[in-house]
């Protein structure tokens, strides 16, 4: 043992060389609130990592002829005028590969999760060209989210990018989180990046991944709210980059953005000291851009460059339910459709809290199973005439007998898309589900029984009854006559034994 | 008036330096003195009297190391580190600005914005990083 060290060792110094090379230094001259000002550096480039004296690290991000500005990752404390700055020859990159499967990371990519060292030895650049229009293709394939209102209603697609907005404590972070833990053996690989957000939210976010087993599958990535504005500006750009690692290997990554309401505010606070003209709302002139090379590197790549994607799940949140405020405007331009939470609905007890009438997919039924398409078509336009029409529900019998039908079928609707949290349902449940609601099915229960009626169902369609039409379902995919047959025989039976 | 950069001020002040009367370099400076007051730049004083001697050495073929030992050089050593910045800069002439550093074991040459960094510390850290590979 001995002697293998010492021959290790041995080998290990012959190979070491006595030279050096030129270090390309520049002086700090001003310390401000995450930006440092620093002079020479005369052949520094744009986003290029610089290393100050106490070994923290730095992006420039302002070229000047004078000087040139560099956003901290880390402690300002220790950084005093006149120290020397050095230039590292590299843009900003990250460790990306398997190894951060199931762990807790920093936008830098070093473990926040107290567990091994991450060993890759590859780099991946966090920023980087969007895929070119050649190297895409059409969004065809179905990302199932598990909760039933946006996969009939709103379905998303590999590779589609969909805003989900709403006011604070709307269930925007929860419809993300039933996203990634319906992934599970689907074979995407999911991503959060969590922007400004309490860190306990995200420990306690991390601990209901991990019960349910989401975790190994996941990867977190956090810029807390007492790290400063450089990581929370850097965070999602980093979250992309690991995504466009595996979407290189053709696989199916889901990114969550939470939130870019805060990255704005990130952006805009390092821009404001960096002297940066401000524009509207005191942003930026490029905060759209900020946004849409991030919204656009999220793709469906075409078979010849590896088929993998990215789905891009970002979330804004609003203000009093101000949706024509600059940064969601934005957003809304840039995504493929958005899914719009309601304070009003989620206090009503309408939970996930989502407007039929505002949210919308624009990649619509391509991105659809077609057992769910085929069941969840009259869904809109019920739920759209309901609202019309909810107003009269107060005349009950001064009704014409179309009107209370209308009324009745969207209370139905309403009640049956209500969904627990942490509980997604398979695309066979949902398809199920709908089917009864659209055939009539549930038009002989009780309002207030909806709920129970539909997890008795579900139930009922797990156990050995119910195991033939849910197989035939699940491989089918379709309403061919067998599956029909075979599910409202399951449905029917199940009606007998709750009589 | 505007507020020029510091880059811009010295590179506009050279060629008076090299042709102008005393009394117009006079003149310009107490309008400059005035001006840096007014915009409070009196900071940037320093940068400016070192990037006009940068350009007016550029100009001349000049070219000025910072050397930091830990202690006094030799004259064969000076001979030496002139000889090796001869082999990396393009300078008519090369003006040797020593000082000592009792702490620091080693010698870092600095040129304009390049350091070149001989201490023992650096070699340390080479060689951990090497190992630890």
């Amino acid at each position: 043992m001995d002697n293998y060290l010492l021959q290790s060792l041995k080998e290990k110094t012959a190979e070491f060389k006595r030279d050096f090379a030129v270090q390309k230094t520049g002086r700090v001259v001003q310390v401000m609130d995450g930006v440092v000002k620093v002079q020479g550096l005369s052949e520094v480039m744009n986003s290029e990592m610089v290393e100050f004296e106490n070994g923290e690290v730095g992006m420039v991000l302002n070229l000047e002829e004078d000087e040139v500005g560099v956003i901290l990752f880390g402690e300002a404390q220790d950084i005093k005028e006149g120290q020397k700055v050095v230039q590292t020859g590299r843009v900003l990159s990250l460790p990306v590969g398997d190894d951060l499967l199931g762990r807790i990371i920093d936008p830098l990519g070093r473990p926040l999760d107290e567990g091994k060292a991450i060993k890759t030895k590859v780099y991946y650049p966090i920023e980087k060209n969007a895929p070119g229009v050649m190297a895409r293709e059409g969004v065809h394939q179905s990302l199932q989210t598990g909760i039933k209102a946006i996969d009939a209603m709103v379905p998303i697609g590999r590779g589609q990018r969909e805003l989900i907005i709403g006011d604070r404590q709307t269930g925007k972070t929860a419809i993300a989180i039933d996203t990634i833990i319906n992934q599970k053996d689907q074979d995407v690989i999911c991503i959060y990046v969590s922007i400004g957000q309490k860190e306990s939210k995200v420990a306690r976010l991390v601990e209901n991944l991990r019960e349910c087993g989401a975790m190994d599958y996941t990867i977190v990535v956090v810029a807390g709210a007492s790290q400063g504005a450089a990581y929370s500006y850097i965070a999602p750009y980093a979250g992309c980059a690991i995504g466009e690692y595996f979407m290189d290997q053709g696989k199916d990554v889901l990114i969550i953005y939470d939130d870019l309401s805060k990255h704005a505010v990130a952006y805009r606070q390092m821009s404001l000291i960096l002297r940066r003209p401000p524009g509207r709302e005191a942003y930026p002139g490029d905060v759209f851009y900020l946004h849409s090379r991030l919204l656009e590197r999220a793709a469906k790549l075409n078979k010849a460059h590896g088929g993998g994607s990215i789905t891009a799940l970002p979330i804004i949140e609003t203000q009093a339910g101000d949706s024509s405020a600059y940064i969601p405007t934005n957003v809304i331009s840039i995504t493929d459709g958005q899914i719009y939470l309601e304070s009003d609905l989620f206090y009503r007890g309408h939970r996930p809290a989502i407007n039929a009438g505002l949210s919308v997919s624009r990649v619509g039924g391509s991105a659809q199973t077609k057992a769910v398409k085929k069941v969840s078509g009259r869904l809109r336009i019920d739920l759209a005439q309901f609202r019309e029409l909810e107003a009269f529900t107060q005349f009950g019998s001064d009704l014409d007998n179309k009107t209370r039908e209308q009324i009745e079928r969207g209370q139905r609707a309403t009640l049956l898309l209500r969904q627990k949290q942490y509980s997604p349902l398979s695309m066979e449940q949902e398809a199920l589900v709908l089917y009864a609601l659209s055939n009539g099915f549930l038009d002989d229960v009780e309002k207030e029984k909806i709920g129970e009626f539909e997890q008795g169902l579900l139930r009922f369609a797990q156990s050995k009854k119910g195991e033939k039409a849910m197989s035939l379902l699940s491989s089918e995919k379709d309403w061919t006559k067998e599956v029909v047959k075979a599910v409202e025989k399951l449905i029917n039976d199940y009606k007998k034994s709750v009589i | 008036m505007p507020y020029f950069s510091s880059t811009t001020i010295a590179k506009n002040l050279l060629p008076l330096t090299q042709k102008g009367s005393r009394q117009e370099i006079e003149a310009v400076i107490e309008v400059l003195m005035k001006e840096l007051r007014r915009h409070k730049k009196m900071d940037q004083l320093e940068r400016i009297v070192s990037l006009l001697q940068t350009y007016a050495d550029e100009k001349e073929g000049t070219v000025r190391a910072r050397v930091s030992s830990d202690a006094a050089l030799s004259n064969t050593q000076t001979k030496q580190i002139t000889d090796f910045l001869k082999g990396k800069v393009r300078a008519k002439k090369i003006i040797l600005e020593t000082m000592i550093d009792a702490e620091q074991r080693g010698l870092t040459i600095q040129v304009n914005d390049d350091l070149y960094d001989l201490t023992l510390k650096s070699q340390l850290e080479k060689l951990t990083k090497q190992l630890n590979t």
